[in-house]
C-alpha cells in the first residue's frame, strides 16, 4: 500500500514524465552526434536526414547548416550544398570554415554571387542576432546612463558622456540591422538545378534568356503563381520557384 | 499567330494615340525557297508603334529559329512622320518540303491584326526541288552526333575516356564547334581534343566523321546523365547573289556561316562509390592501375650520415590526386619531409609517373633494416584493393665520427620541406555549438515587448525630476512653500506620541504651526507668534469651528507654558491634533499672507 502511495505522489510530482520516458525525443546534442558519425562512416544520406531532423526542431545554428552543406557536397547535390553554407553564412559570419566550403563549392559549378552594396556587405559581416543584442544592449544602456547623470549630478559628466558612446553603438547597431532589413527586402535565392534556364515569361514554352550555373545566388525580384523572376548581375528572366530556394524563408518580409 | 508568338504586351504604347500614321504589323520571310543548309530571314514589321518589345517565338515546325536583333526607320514624307520597328529572326530549316507559315491573328491592346500566310519551300541541299512529294531530306540526315564512352560503369575517380563523333554529308562545317551543358558538377571532364577524321558508312549513306575525345573522372557516386548542347556552323553561299558597288553581280559569291544545334543522344553514366570492404588502414584515395618502386641511395652509412629513399609511382589513374606513402620508423631515425621531384602526369589527365625523395638519417648504429613501404589503390577492373610493399630494406650503421655531437647533420644540402597542396576539399564537419536555441520566426510581439518603453520612461521620468530640482533650487521661497505641509506634518506626527504628556503634545502642535506658517510664509520661525497666525487665519476666512478650536489649542498652549494643569482629557487632545490637521490642509487651499 505504502508503494502504492509513493508511485502516485511520484506521478504527480512528476507530471507523468517517467510514463512517457519511451515517448521523449532525442537531445539536439545526441542528434547532431548521430549526424556526424554517419558522415564519418560516409553514410551522407543518414547523416543528412539527422541534421534535417534538428533544423526542422527549430535548431536553426550555423553549424548544423555546415554539417548539412556537407552531407549534400559529398552527395553531388552542390546546389543545394551552396544554399546550406550560404543559411551557416548568414548565422556566422566571418566563419573561415563556411567561407571555405562556400567557396569550394561556388568555384567547382563557377556559381554567380550576388554584388551587393558595399554597406551591405558590412552589414552582414555580423549576424542579425547580434545586431538585435547590440541594439538592445546600447538602448538600455544609454537611457541608463542618461537617467544617473539626471540623478546623481557629481557625476554628470561622465554619465553623460557614456551615455553619448552608448548612443553612437545604438546608432551603429540600427545601420547594421539596416542593412539586414534591406537584404530581406530584396529576398536572396540559391539555384539548385544543374544547368538553369531563366525565360523571358513565367511559361514553359517562353523563349529561354540565360543560363545560371547551379549554385548561383540570384535576388528574386517578382512572382507569378509557382514562378519567380530572378536577377543576376544586369538580366532577370523567370524560373520555376522550386529550382530557387530562398536563402531565408522564414525572415523574408515579402 | 497565337502558336508561336506567345506575347506582345505593349503597354509602352499607349501614348500611341498622338501618332497620327495608321498601326499596322506585316510578316515576310525570305528567300522563300532555299536549300536545307541555308537560312531564311524572318521580319516582323510594326508600323506607327513606337517602342515595341521584342515578340517571343516559340517552336516553329520544320525550322530552329534564332532571335538576331531589331531595326528602326524613320521618315518623313509630306511633314508626315512614318515610323516602324523590324524584329529580324534567323530561320534554319531542320527538313525539306513545303510550310505554310499563318495566317495570324495577333491582339495587341485590345486591337486585333491578322497576318497573311507565308509559304516556304526548303529543298533538300543539293539543290534539286522535291517533285510530287518524293523523298524528303531531315537535317538530322545530313548532320548528327553520337556520344559513347569506353566505359559506361566506372567507380568513383576512375578516369574514362569520352569521345563525340560528329557525322556530316553533303554540308561543310568551319573547324569551330562549342559543346555546352555539360555537367556543372559531379564529373571533372577535360577538354575535348579532335583525333583524326575518319569515313564511315551509315545504311546506304557515306559520312565524313570528326572525332573528339575527353578525359573524365566522378568526383561521387551516383548515375550522371550527359546531355550536351552541339553547335557547329554550316558553310553555305548566300543564296541572294551579291552585288558589287557598281550594281554587277559579283563574280565570286558570299560564302557566310549558320549555327545550328546538333541532334545528339543523352548518355548515362553510372558512378559506383569505392567500397569500404577490405579498403587498407593507409589507402589514400589512388584508384587505377600502378606500379610502386623504392629505391635507396646506399644501404652502408656511418650513423648521422643521410640516406636518400626514393619511391616512384607509375600507372594509370588518378595519380595527380595522391600522396606519398607515408615510412613508419621509430626514433632512432631522423625523417625528413617527403619532396615530389617528378611527375609526368597533369591534372584531369590519367596516368604517368610521380617521384618523391625522403631523406632519412640512422641516428644509432643498432640499425639493421629500414622499414618496408607499402603503397594501396583500389584497382576497378578487378574490382578490389591492392597493396604493394617494397622493403624491408637491409641497412648497414657504423659508429658515428662525430658520436659526441647530439645533433647529426646530413652531409648532403637538404632543401627545407616546401609546403605544397595535394588536393582540395572542403573543411571537416563542425562541432555542435555550445548552446542549442530554437529559432523563432516572429518579430517580437510578446509581453516582454513592453519592456523596450522603460527605458524611455525612465529617461522622461528623471528629466522631469531634474527639472523640478533645479527649479526649487533656483527658487528657495517656493522651494519652503512647498516644503510647509511636510515640515508640519512631521511634527504632528510627534504629537500624535506625546498624547499622554500634554506639554510636549502643546509644544509640538505649537511647532507644527510656526514650522508651516514660517515655511509658507518664508519667514524665520521667531517671527511667527500666536497673534499672527490668528491674523493670518482671519484673513485667510477658514471656517470658524477650525478657528475656534485653534484659539483653544493657543490657549492651552500659552496655558501650560506658564505652569498650568492639563486641562483636558486624551480625548480632547485627539480632537485637537485632528484639527490643527485640518487648519492647515484648509490653509493649503486658500491664500494665506500677513496681514
Amino acid at each position: 500500500m505504502r508503494v502504492l502511495w509513493f508511485s502516485l505522489v511520484a506521478l504527480i510530482l512528476t507530471g507523468g514524465t517517467w510514463l512517457r520516458a519511451g515517448e521523449t525525443p532525442p537531445s539536439p546534442d545526441s542528434l547532431f552526434l548521430e549526424g556526424s558519425a554517419l558522415y564519418n562512416q560516409t553514410n551522407y544520406p543518414a547523416a543528412e536526414a539527422k541534421f534535417l531532423e534538428l533544423l526542422d526542431a527549430g535548431y536553426r545554428q550555423g553549424e548544423v547548416w555546415f554539417n548539412l552543406g556537407n552531407c549534400q557536397i559529398k552527395q553531388g547535390r552542390t546546389g543545394e550544398a551552396i544554399l546550406s553554407y550560404r543559411r551557416a553564412e548568414l548565422a556566422l559570419p566571418r566563419d573561415p570554415d563556411v567561407e571555405a566550403n562556400l567557396r569550394f563549392a561556388r568555384r567547382s559549378t563557377g556559381a554567380a554571387v550576388v554584388d551587393y552594396s558595399w554597406w551591405i556587405d558590412l552589414g552582414m559581416m555580423v549576424s542579425q542576432r547580434h545586431w538585435q543584442a547590440l541594439t538592445t544592449g546600447s538602448y538600455w544602456l544609454a537611457a541608463l546612463l542618461w537617467v544617473g547623470g539626471l540623478l546623481y549630478t557629481p557625476a554628470r559628466t561622465v554619465l553623460f558622456r557614456g551615455a553619448v558612446v552608448a548612443g553612437l553603438g545604438l546608432v551603429l547597431s540600427l545601420g547594421g540591422q539596416a542593412a539586414w532589413w534591406q537584404w530581406h527586402h530584396h529576398p536572396e535565392a540559391v539555384v539548385v538545378e544543374k544547368n538553369l534556364r531563366t525565360r523571358f515569361a513565367p511559361m514553359d514554352d517562353a523563349t529561354l534568356a540565360f543560363a545560371l550555373p547551379e549554385g548561383s545566388t540570384v535576388v528574386v525580384e517578382d512572382r507569378a503563381g509557382e514562378w519567380v523572376r530572378v536577377r543576376s548581375g544586369a538580366d532577370s528572366g523567370w524560373v520555376r520557384q522550386s529550382a530557387v530556394p530562398m536563402v531565408a524563408p522564414w525572415t523574408n518580409p515579402h | 499567330m497565337r502558336g508561336w508568338i506567345k506575347q506582345v504586351s505593349f503597354a509602352a504604347l499607349l501614348g500611341w494615340a498622338g501618332w497620327a500614321q495608321a498601326q499596322q504589323v506585316t510578316l515576310d520571310i525570305q528567300p522563300r525557297v532555299l536549300r536545307l543548309t541555308e537560312a531564311a530571314t524572318l521580319t516582323l514589321s510594326f508600323a506607327g508603334m513606337n517602342n515595341p518589345p521584342v515578340p517571343e517565338l516559340a517552336n516553329v515546325p520544320g525550322f530552329q529559329v534564332q532571335y538576331v536583333g531589331r531595326e528602326q526607320q524613320m521618315s518623313v514624307v509630306n511633314g508626315r512622320t512614318e515610323s516602324s520597328v523590324n524584329f529580324r529572326y534567323r530561320m534554319v530549316p531542320t527538313g525539306t518540303g513545303k510550310f505554310r507559315i499563318g495566317p495570324f491573328t495577333l491582339t495587341i491592346g485590345g486591337a486585333s491584326y491578322t497576318l497573311q500566310p507565308v509559304e516556304v519551300e526548303v529543298v533538300p541541299a543539293n539543290g534539286q526541288p522535291q517533285s510530287g512529294g518524293g523523298n524528303s531530306q531531315q537535317l538530322t540526315d545530313l548532320l548528327f552526333a553520337r556520344m559513347r564512352s569506353d566505359q559506361n560503369r566506372v567507380y568513383a575517380y576512375q578516369y574514362f575516356n569520352l569521345f563525340i563523333d560528329l557525322y556530316y554529308r553533303g554540308v561543310n562545317l568551319d573547324r569551330s564547334i562549342s559543346l555546352a551543358d555539360l555537367p556543372g558538377s559531379g564529373l571533372d571532364i577535360s577538354p575535348f581534343e579532335e583525333l583524326r577524321p575518319t569515313r564511315e558508312a551509315v545504311g546506304s549513306d557515306l559520312y565524313e566523321v570528326r572525332h573528339f575525345r575527353a578525359q573524365g573522372k566522378a568526383l561521387s557516386a551516383g548515375v550522371f546523365t550527359l546531355n550536351p548542347n552541339l553547335r557547329v556552323n554550316l558553310i553555305v553561299e548566300n543564296s541572294q547573289p551579291q552585288r558589287d558597288p557598281f550594281g554587277f553581280d559579283m563574280f565570286f559569291r558570299q560564302r557566310d556561316t549558320r549555327a545550328v544545334s546538333v541532334s545528339i543522344e543523352p548518355w548515362t553514366l553510372e558512378v559506383k562509390p569505392i567500397p569500404d570492404d577490405g579498403r587498407p588502414s593507409h589507402f589514400s584515395g589512388a584508384v587505377g592501375q600502378f606500379d610502386f618502386s623504392v629505391q635507396l641511395s646506399r644501404t652502408d652509412v656511418k650513423a648521422g650520415e643521410p640516406i636518400t629513399l626514393t619511391a616512384r609511382v607509375s600507372g594509370q589513374g588518378n595519380l595527380d590526386t595522391i600522396a606519398m606513402p607515408g615510412i613508419q620508423v621509430d626514433d632512432r631515425f631522423r625523417v625528413y619531409d617527403p619532396k615530389l621531384i617528378e611527375q609526368t602526369s597533369r591534372a584531369g589527365q590519367s596516368g604517368g609517373v610521380k617521384t618523391y625523395e625522403q631523406v632519412l638519417i640512422p641516428r644509432s648504429e643498432d640499425i639493421t633494416t629500414i622499414p618496408p613501404l607499402s603503397f594501396s589503390f583500389f584497382d576497378p577492373n578487378q574490382g578490389r584493393f591492392q597493396t604493394i610493399t617494397r622493403g624491408p630494406f637491409p641497412l648497414t650503421v657504423h659508429p658515428s665520427d662525430l658520436a659526441d655531437k647530439a645533433m647529426v647533420q646530413p652531409n648532403e644540402p637538404v632543401s627545407p620541406a616546401v609546403r605544397k597542396a595535394l588536393g582540395l576539399d572542403i573543411v571537416y564537419l563542425k562541432n555542435a555549438p555550445r548552446a542549442w536555441v530554437i529559432a523563432t520566426d516572429s518579430g517580437g510581439t510578446g509581453p516582454g515587448q513592453w519592456l523596450k518603453v522603460l527605458p524611455a520612461l525612465a529617461v522622461v521620468g528623471a528629466f522631469l525630476w531634474r527639472r523640478r530640482t533645479d527649479s526649487l533650487a533656483r527658487d528657495p521661497i517656493k522651494a519652503r512653500r512647498l516644503h510647509a505641509p511636510r515640515a508640519a506634518r512631521a511634527s504632528l506626527a510627534t504629537a500624535e506620541q506625546q498624547l499622554d504628556e500634554p506639554a510636549e503634545f502643546y509644544a509640538s502642535l505649537w511647532k507644527a504651526l510656526v514650522l508651516y506658517f514660517a515655511n509658507r510664509l518664508n519667514r524665520d520661525q521667531g517671527e511667527i507668534s500666536p497673534a499672527l497666525i490668528r491674523k493670518i487665519v482671519d484673513t485667510a476666512a477658514l471656517p470658524v469651528p477650525l478657528v475656534q478650536s485653534l484659539d483653544e489649542i493657543l490657549r492651552i498652549d500659552e496655558q501650560l507654558r506658564f505652569g498650568g494643569a492639563a486641562p483636558n482629557q486624551r480625548a480632547d487632545r485627539e480632537q485637537h491634533t485632528r484639527d490643527v490637521a485640518d487648519l492647515l490642509r484648509a490653509c493649503e487651499k486658500v491664500r494665506v499672507e500677513v496681514p
